[in-house]
């Protein structure tokens, strides 16, 4: 096969870096004997390349030998290891042995050693092992940390022995990373004893200070328990490193009463470091520390207290309650707002049965607190709650209000109503927050809506304006239609509110309804209702089609600059064909027409240049201009085209001109793979001008370019 | 007495200690000397220092966000490309009212500074994964942009090597801390939606390819491009300037190309929180149909990473869906629920949207307490490796069934090699 019919055969199946081809058009694969005679020919190095990024997925034992020979070749070793590490078997296993005994360059003899650790190849031991004693220490360095990949007792022996008798730090630094990985690899196995010592041994040594930070781990961890004195004493110390490396082993440590050893130890530090401790037990998520955090939470520095407290939130169960209650009854804001935040973000349903069970016979402040916390973990408690909302303690009642807005069904909204319009007891406000609270999370919007509604007819004047604002907030079918009779009524004062309402209404169905207003030439707000409409079809989502209906019938009862104004804000926003259709209209209009040329200019930039679409926009400019084309220019930065005379022979339809196929193809492409612009500088009856257009809009030679 | 659904969750609360106890006490209570510094006034020799690791566009908005917080001063940044670094200078020296910011183009160098705590990388995605190998071997504390990684071998070994060396380590996967984003994860995680049947992602794109070489160029002079190093770990290919446009290069190391994974790392990485799946990826992943890639999870939820049919909210919208309900949010800040009761009497503008601050701060209090951010090693790991699955199903053409566990394909021999890629001497992870 020549190495014509090789490129294309690979051309086929390498995707280029500058033309994506999507999933369905990737073809297979080449097969293993076509790319190694790609390899074997003459080939651009690039080809080869790519042929070894294939060959990591389809070659077999029979490529090692054309691979191998190009770890020669100081572009290509890196692409030839990419197939050699992949590939499994002896073969690849034995051509890198080989070749990291040859004379090739440091960087290829590096790889070779990081994939021979990659590939956990034993054979290597013996030549890696011979590597440590490289004079390029980065080269020793990776042996050393391939031989810790590898493991096995001639690596850590090797190992060991370079750790104290190594030639630099660099070295010393591999060596440690090596063992550290045996370590760890016995640690799996299960092989403690013998891990602690390689960790030791580490810790002992004289390396880099970020491996002893690693070994300090290991040597913690495989200790279990017993690792405890040693994670202590590395928090005393004054080095944040190791009181960093101690903490987050704390949250790691396993084994048979790491635990308890943790939790006993926690009093051997204090202050701040005691609360790191803390919240690292804690972090552990294991419940069994819970009684230690209660402990602590009740008493001692503040600081440990909080963290304590904290802790809770991630493993306290219905056993913590009472402690942490009383905390959230007590004097300090700090403790009780931490006791609260605990309290209601426990994760543990007997905890609601606890709460609600002691509802009833709860008192003053703890009563307060335990209606608090059924309010934020929204338990189902709505009798005692409703009780409490009778009390004669006015913050028991005020707390009880506002759970009976988290946790209140449809059948308490008539007893809230009640609180409401007949002022029952002293607490309107917070009557009326609850019923909104509860309104809004009901799922059956319409039933709710027709309870607001028949209590606004008997509703005081104020009350019917938060009423109605209840139901703006819910929505629905029955809160609009309510809203749009009271926007139609004859009562001004009712006009107005369910105008207002109805102009931050959230979903798009007030639409119609506002139209309707807006239509009606003798409604004292149709402006407002007419904004409102504008205000749906600028922020709310929507098809396209529905936008622009919207843009037309708004345009239709829209005889103010202001709104136009509006409306040619949704054409600016949205962007579609038919939107250009309405902005011409508002063209029409003299005081605007300066507003939605600007805007239609932006509009068919963006939308690029159709000819039906240029048709319209060249309707914008009924007379005849001289328009000149002075000079053009198409490409990236430095890599510019004169485009003068191509641009100046295109069809125009006003001042528009016609570019048929793409800019790159009607101008040449001066800069392939990268976004271009075209700059032209033009006279309009005179005057100059001189605009940018990026690759693709629609080349537009108006006077004044938005 | 009956109990409602709690408002509490099966999801672990966060770590807020610091926050609650910086927010309810008139004078901090968690204010050590050195790192653990907090508050509005953080003297400089109490700050978490940072240094910057290819800061472009990209990383110009995250480091606006580290400069926005009072406890963190940026000592330094780090670019291949010399205008870069003098930018980046100019904006932190103006931020910080001094002349401190150092520039380096060597990331060795910055590595190497004692007293760097902490660095922000935000290369091309070619050296994510890498570079926060080599700044945790350094023992600081990473915030890495996303994609993180370059394939399934590399997001385990970067999850390891994080663990390892004890540092902490935050993805750049910012909508896990946005509250709708969260607020949307947390309904589906929790329960409230009922037992989940779907979460969806967008992946903005469905390419999966080979990276390439382009026609040689004249190099620019190394101070200007280091292009040798800005290579990095990607194989070697000459200089052609059209690779310097790092968001496209080099980005899934054997596959390139397409929104799975550079969309996915985002989208995906939320279905995996919503799914409760941090520690865990599909297990099964079939090629696309009508433009949905279905992956399922071992309990049977699906994935599908679809391109149309979504509400208009945003970019990286996700939707899941319960059997009692469904919620689909955007970058909007909006979301769309399938019933208000979810709110649990809150108003959908209360919940949402950015900035991208809370997960900067989610970073630097975790630095200071050393509890696992967010978007930790693991988290990213995996939702990283659902992603890679999912392209080499793309790529391939064929329904993959993945052993979580073993991390390894069953019974593909092809896509087990895609599952890693050698990079370049003398990089390594």
């Amino acid at each position: 096969m020549t190495h014509r019919i090789l490129l294309l055969t690979l051309l086929s199946s390498f995707l280029s870096f500058s033309s994506p081809i999507a999933f369905a058009d990737t073809p297979p694969l080449p097969d293993e004997a076509t790319l190694l005679d790609l390899l074997n020919s003459d080939a651009e190095k690039s080809e080869k390349a790519i042929a070894c990024k294939q060959l990591a997925v389809v070659g077999s034992a029979a490529a090692a030998g054309a691979l191998a020979e190009l770890l020669e070749d100081p572009e290509l070793a890196s692409w030839s290891r990419i197939a050699l590490a992949a590939i499994p078997g002896d073969e690849v296993d034995s051509v890198l042995i080989e070749a990291l005994q040859k004379e090739l360059e440091p960087r290829t003899k590096i790889g070779i050693a990081n994939t021979l650790g990659k590939r956990k190849c034993r054979a290597a031991v013996e030549v890696l092992t011979a590597t440590l004693e490289a004079d390029n220490e980065t080269l020793a360095e990776s042996a050393a940390v391939s031989l810790g990949h590898i493991g096995g007792p001639a690596a850590l022996v090797a190992l060991q022995s370079t750790l104290n008798d190594a030639k630099s730090a660099t070295v010393s630094s591999g060596a440690a990373e090596g063992l550290i990985l045996i370590a760890e690899a016995q640690l799996r196995s299960g092989e403690n004893d013998s891990a602690a010592a390689i960790y030791d041994s580490v810790g002992q040594a004289d390396v880099p200070k970020p491996r002893v930070i690693e070994s300090l781990r290991g040597s913690m961890l495989a200790r279990g328990s017993d690792g405890v004195p040693l994670l202590i004493e590395q928090l005393k110390s004054n080095d944040w490193k190791r009181q960093g490396i101690a903490l987050m082993t704390a949250r790691e440590l396993s084994g048979e009463g790491a635990l308890a050893s943790l939790m006993t130890a926690v009093d051997q530090v204090d202050g701040l470091k005691q609360a790191l401790l803390v919240t690292a037990i804690a972090e552990r998520d294991d419940p069994a520390a819970a009684s230690m955090l209660v402990a602590k939470a009740k008493a001692g520095s503040k600081t440990v207290r909080v963290a304590a407290i904290e802790g809770l939130a991630r493993i306290g169960k219905a056993d913590s309650f009472p402690a942490l209650l009383a905390l959230a009854a007590s004097d300090d804001s700090v403790i009780v707002a931490t006791s609260l935040q605990t309290l209601a973000s426990m994760n543990d349903d007997q905890l609601n049965r606890v709460i609600a069970d002691q509802l009833d016979a709860a008192t003053g402040n703890e009563k307060v607190v335990l209606l608090q916390v059924a309010a934020a973990r929204r338990i189902d408690a709505v009798d005692s709650v409703k009780q409490a909302a009778s009390s004669s303690d006015a913050a028991v009642r005020k707390a009880a209000l506002k759970a009976l807005g988290q946790i209140a069904t449809m059948k308490e909204i008539p007893e809230l109503i009640s609180r409401v319009i007949e002022k029952q007891g002293q607490d309107g406000d917070a009557a009326m927050d609850a019923l909104r609270a509860t309104s809004i999370r009901m799922p059956d919007r319409d039933a709710v809506a027709e309870m607001l509604i028949g209590a606004a007819d008997r509703a005081s004047a104020s009350d019917k304006q938060a009423l109605l604002g209840i139901m703006t907030e819910m929505g629905g079918d029955k809160a609009l239609a309510a809203m749009r009779d009271a926007a139609k009524s004859n009562d001004r004062e009712l006009q107005d509110l369910a105008t207002k309402f109805l102009g931050s209404w959230m979903t798009v169905d007030a639409g119609p309804v506002l139209m309707e207003i807006a239509k009606d030439n003798d409604h004292p707000f149709r402006i407002r209702a007419l904004r409102g409409y504008l205000r749906i079809a600028r922020q709310f989502l929507m098809n396209r089609g529905s936008r622009v209906r919207m843009a037309k019938q708004a345009l239709a009862v829209a005889d103010r600059d202001a709104e136009k104004r509006l409306i040619l804000d949704v054409v600016e926003r949205y962007p579609d064909k038919r939107m250009l259709e309405i902005t011409l209209q508002i063209a029409k209009t003299p005081s605007m027409r300066e507003d939605a040329i600007q805007v239609a200019t932006k509009l068919v930039r963006i939308l690029g240049g159709a000819p039906d679409t240029l048709q319209q926009f060249a309707k914008l400019w009924p007379q005849q201009s001289d328009l000149q084309i002075v000079s053009a220019n198409y490409g990236a930065d430095e890599m510019q085209k004169d485009v003068t005379q191509e641009l100046a022979t295109l069809k125009r339809i006003g001042p528009a001109v016609v570019i048929a196929k793409s800019y790159n193809a009607t101008f040449g492409d001066p800069a392939p793979g990268i976004k271009k612009q075209l700059q032209v500088s033009y006279t309009v009856n005179g005057q100059s001008f001189e605009t940018v257009f990026e690759e693709g809009q629609a080349v537009l030679l108006v006077p004044n370019q938005p | 007495m009956a109990t409602n659904q709690t408002q509490a969750t099966t999801s672990k609360p966060r770590r807020h200690f610091l926050k609650t106890a910086a927010a309810a006490l008139a004078a901090p209570y968690f204010v050590p000397s050195r790192v653990l510094g907090a508050g509005d006034a953080v003297p400089p020799s109490d700050r978490i220092t940072l240094a910057g690791i290819g800061i472009g566009r990209r990383g110009t908005y995250d480091l606006g966000c580290f400069l926005d917080q009072s406890d963190i001063q940026f000592l330094a940044v780090c670019d291949v490309k010399e205008t870069q670094r003098r930018s980046i200078k100019a904006v932190a020296d103006l931020r910080q009212g001094n002349t401190d910011c150092v520039m380096y183009r060597n990331y060795q160098d910055v590595l190497s500074r004692e007293d760097v705590d902490a660095v922000l990388i935000a290369t091309g995605p070619n050296w994510h994964g890498t570079m926060a190998a080599q700044a945790a071997r350094a023992g600081k504390d990473i915030y890495c942009e996303k994609p993180c990684t370059k394939n399934i071998d590399e997001s385990l070994e970067l999850a390891a090597i994080m663990q390892r060396s004890g540092v902490v380590f935050q993805a750049g996967t910012q909508r896990r801390n946005l509250p709708h984003f969260a607020f949307a994860c947390e309904l589906a995680a929790s329960g409230r939606l009922g037992k989940l049947k779907r979460v969806y992602a967008h992946p903005r794109g469905m390419t999966a390819k080979m990276s390439g070489w382009l026609p040689p160029e004249d190099a620019p002079p190394i101070e200007e491009v280091d292009w040798d190093t800005y290579l990095g770990p990607a194989a070697y290919r000459p200089f052609n300037k059209k690779f310097l446009d790092g968001f496209n290069f080099e980005k899934g190391g054997g596959l390139v190309g397409g929104g799975v994974l550079e969309w996915g790392s985002h989208c995906v990485d939320l279905c995996q929180l919503a799914a409760n799946a941090d520690s865990t990826a599909p297990v099964k992943y079939a090629p696309p149909v009508d433009g949905e890639i279905v992956c399922t999870y071992a309990n049977g939820v699906e994935l599908v990473l679809r391109e149309k049919d979504w509400l208009p909210l945003g970019s990286c919208p996700v939707r899941f869906e319960g059997e009692d309900g469904w919620i689909e949010t955007g970058d909007s800040g909006k979301f769309v629920i399938s019933s208000n009761e979810l709110l649990a009497g809150r108003k959908i503008e209360e919940i949402g949207g950015y900035p991208a601050t809370f997960h900067v701060r989610d970073f630097l209090d975790c630095v200071k307490t050393r509890s696992q951010p967010a978007a930790n090693a693991e988290a990213a790991c995996y939702s990283h490796i659902a992603c890679h699955a999912a392209n080499i199903a793309l790529y391939l053409g064929r329904e993959l069934d993945f052993d979580t566990e073993t991390t390894q394909f069953l019974n593909d021999a092809e896509a087990n090699r895609l599952r890693s890629e050698a990079i370049r001497a003398p990089w390594r992870m």
